[in-house]
């Protein structure tokens, strides 16, 4: 179990001001996702494509990583392979020390939240900035994201201008074109004398060696540009094969996720500055993460590896509606994130995020790639039930006990006639206003029709001759 | 962890996922796109990401940007790059290019960018664009900063009517693509823009605030 359960954490969150503007960002980008879809038919045949690439790919992910770093390092990049997140984070803090970098720039990346970059290396001593206005924001309030790519969705344009007066030593304001300038020109300095840049990485090519990094705000093109170094971190399920399935991604990625035809900037880097470029960093290295992806691939939850990040799960789930990101506990959030993060990282402490959905299946009907995520959940459920990490311990003898009343006549019977018994003690309205014990969570927000007094058999068999 | 050991543990693994079926091999790219007209298909478009199309001289087009912002230098393409003569209208015009060759030393690289910090006007050309997105394709290389799209308030790029293509799909499937062959290529859609506070539409939250694309 995680330490503060997921129940608990919910409960927390619910109704809370944080939950309610996630709420009104997540519906507004849900909409968003159907317009586009509406108004660009070929999309639901492109989905079917994109299903393809990602599973296809998956299915020979070895052969395709070793092509990709073979042409990374064929056009004079560096390649590390990192077994889990100590290596990755131990590997870029060599490369930090080797190079007597102070200043870092980092444009958002779930895999670095994922291995813990920031902490680390915060902790060692360097200062990391991260450049994405969201990111931003929430770094400097000392966040977490609640969104995976709407990260401050829950920050109000007022919170942030007393953040900005109180952090950055500039006059309050809540106009955000105002804000946004405050940002432009604080970070840009930062970004021009930053030595070295960390980037995430959408999806790499393994035919050319290319990693392409997907922003709106320009932020992902600086970090990758103006430091003298360039550091891409990248989940080793982000490999396409080649340049025509970049771009079918790259078109489903932007549809799916914002309702844009393509995202404002899809910047593809294939290897460091070349001799006479002009800029452009001198040095590249690519970190390629395992971090439990092995683990995931291995068996049931292999599809959840050809998630794309784009969101749009998060944005139609009614229990990620409701309770918003924080609720989670984990850096994956939302139906993707109840899968992927025990699937990464085992099911302690994390057995009870599969059961923080209502299985509606919305999320399935807007993946981009068509990942039967209720399907994992149930699988993942059923790992729980089997290891004895179920959140819901009286499930499994409430359950027997059903099975032996369910399985004689007489016991059903009996069984049968103890809810009138109920109805007459708790129900005499009709209704069941409060249900004790682990029954309370029917009845916390809604009345419970009372049972019938007289069983609908016993009704059956006293009827008439007609 | 070696190369090896990480490869093999991925082809295990690889070997007993269990995936759902599905077709191996390329993948085709989808039907041409209802073609009409290429050009004005991209101009509408640009104007929906919020960019602005012009089919008018390029040098008066920027003169005219420079003039209204009342600046004389800007961050571009080296003139090979551009529709000829236009490096030399602009200079007439009495815009200077700024020097975009940034050092390898780490205290020259940092001097050198961080006179870029108030630049107002970039320009370059442009290698392709898709019509069905508004989007140009930036390739950098020699005498092709990257910074030039990306620094600057307002970003000019020119773009031949010719190298209009349907869509990213498209473009990706003609042999010119060769990713390979420049350090960066970037697929640029409309300003700058941002919804991280409150969801509201912003633009030019890091690179430019205008985008201009002028048609030849």
């Amino acid at each position: 179990m995680s330490p503060v359960r997921f129940v608990e954490r919910a409960r927390t969150a619910v109704g809370s001001e944080v939950a309610r503007s996630n709420r009104a960002g997540a519906e507004r980008l849900a909409e968003l996702r159907d317009a586009a879809r509406r108004a660009y038919p070929p999309f639901e045949a492109m989905r079917d494509r994109a299903r393809r690439i990602r599973l296809s790919t998956l299915a020979e992910l070895d052969t395709h990583l070793a092509r990709f770093a073979e042409q990374v390092e064929r056009r004079g990049g560096h390649v590390f392979f990192a077994a889990d997140a100590t290596e990755a984070v131990g590997y870029v803090q060599r490369v930090i020390r080797d190079h007597g970098v102070r200043r870092v720039v980092k444009s958002k990346s779930m895999v670095t939240e994922e291995i813990g970059l920031n902490r680390a290396l915060e902790a060692s001593g360097v200062d990391v900035v991260e450049t994405d206005l969201g990111e931003f924001i929430i770094q400097l309030a000392g966040e977490h994201p609640s969104h995976i790519i709407a990260p401050a969705i829950h920050k109000t344009a007022a919170d942030v201008g007393r953040l900005f007066a109180d952090r950055l030593g500039v006059p309050y304001t809540d106009d955000p074109d105002e804000l946004n300038r405050i940002a432009r020109r604080h970070l840009r300095r930062i970004f021009l004398e930053a030595d070295l840049g960390i980037s995430g990485v959408n999806f790499a090519v393994a035919e050319t060696g290319s990693i392409c990094v997907v922003t709106n705000e320009g932020n992902g093109r600086l970090v990758t540009t103006a430091p003298r170094i360039h550091v891409a971190v990248m989940g080793m399920e982000r490999i396409v094969p080649g340049v025509v399935e970049l771009a079918h991604m790259l078109e489903v990625l932007a549809r799916s996720g914002t309702g844009q035809g393509l995202s404002v900037y899809s910047n593809i880097v294939t290897g460091p500055r070349r001799p006479e470029d002009p800029d452009g960093p001198d040095e590249l290295h690519v970190v390629i993460v395992d971090n439990g992806r092995s683990r995931a691939l291995a068996g049931e939850t292999a599809e959840i590896l050809a998630c794309i990040r784009c969101g749009a799960c998060l944005n139609v789930c009614p229990v990620y509606r409701a309770v918003g990101g924080h609720a989670y506990g984990s850096v994956y959030t939302g139906p993707i994130g109840a899968v992927v993060t025990p699937a990464l990282m085992g099911m302690d402490p994390w057995a009870d995020l599969p059961f923080a959905s209502t299985l509606c299946g919305a999320c399935r009907d807007v993946c981009p790639v068509r990942i039967d995520i209720p399907r994992m959940l149930l699988h993942l459920r059923q790992v729980a039930a089997e290891e004895g990490t179920h959140p819901f311990r009286w499930v499994g003898p409430g359950l027997r006990a059903y099975r032996v009343a369910a399985s004689g006549r007489r016991r059903w019977a009996a069984f049968l006639r103890l809810g009138g018994v109920v109805s007459a003690v708790v129900g005499r309205s009709g209704w069941i206003e409060r249900l004790p014990f682990h029954g309370g969570g029917w009845t916390r927000f809604r009345s419970l029709r009372a049972p019938a007094k007289r069983p609908f058999r016993r009704r059956w068999r006293d009827r008439d001759g007609t | 962890m070696e190369r090896d050991a990480f490869l093999a543990r991925a082809r295990t693994a690889a070997r007993a996922a269990r995936l759902p079926d599905v077709d191996a091999g390329p993948v085709p790219v989808g039907p041409e796109p209802d073609a009409g007209d290429l050009v004005e298909g991209f101009v509408d478009a640009l104007g929906r990401v919020g960019g602005v199309a012009h089919r008018d001289d390029p040098a008066a087009v920027i003169l005219r940007l420079a003039e209204v912002h009342g600046v004389a230098e800007y961050l571009g393409w080296d003139d090979a790059w551009l529709p000829s003569g236009l490096g030399d209208a602009l200079r007439d015009g009495g815009l200077r290019r700024i020097h975009h060759g940034v050092p390898s030393s780490a205290e020259g690289r940092r001097r050198h960018q961080l006179g870029y910090f108030d630049v107002v006007l970039g320009v370059t050309g442009a290698e392709a664009a898709f019509a069905e997105t508004g989007t140009v394709v930036l390739r950098s290389g020699p005498g092709r900063p990257r910074m030039a799209s990306l620094i600057p308030e307002i970003h000019v790029a020119i773009l031949r009517c010719d190298d209009i293509h349907p869509d990213l799909s498209h473009w990706a499937a003609t042999p010119e693509v060769a990713l390979g062959d420049a350090a960066n290529v970037v697929f640029v859609t409309g300003p700058s823009r941002t919804g991280d506070i409150e969801m509201r539409l912003n633009v030019g939250v890091h690179g430019p605030r205008e985008v201009h694309v002028v048609l030849v």
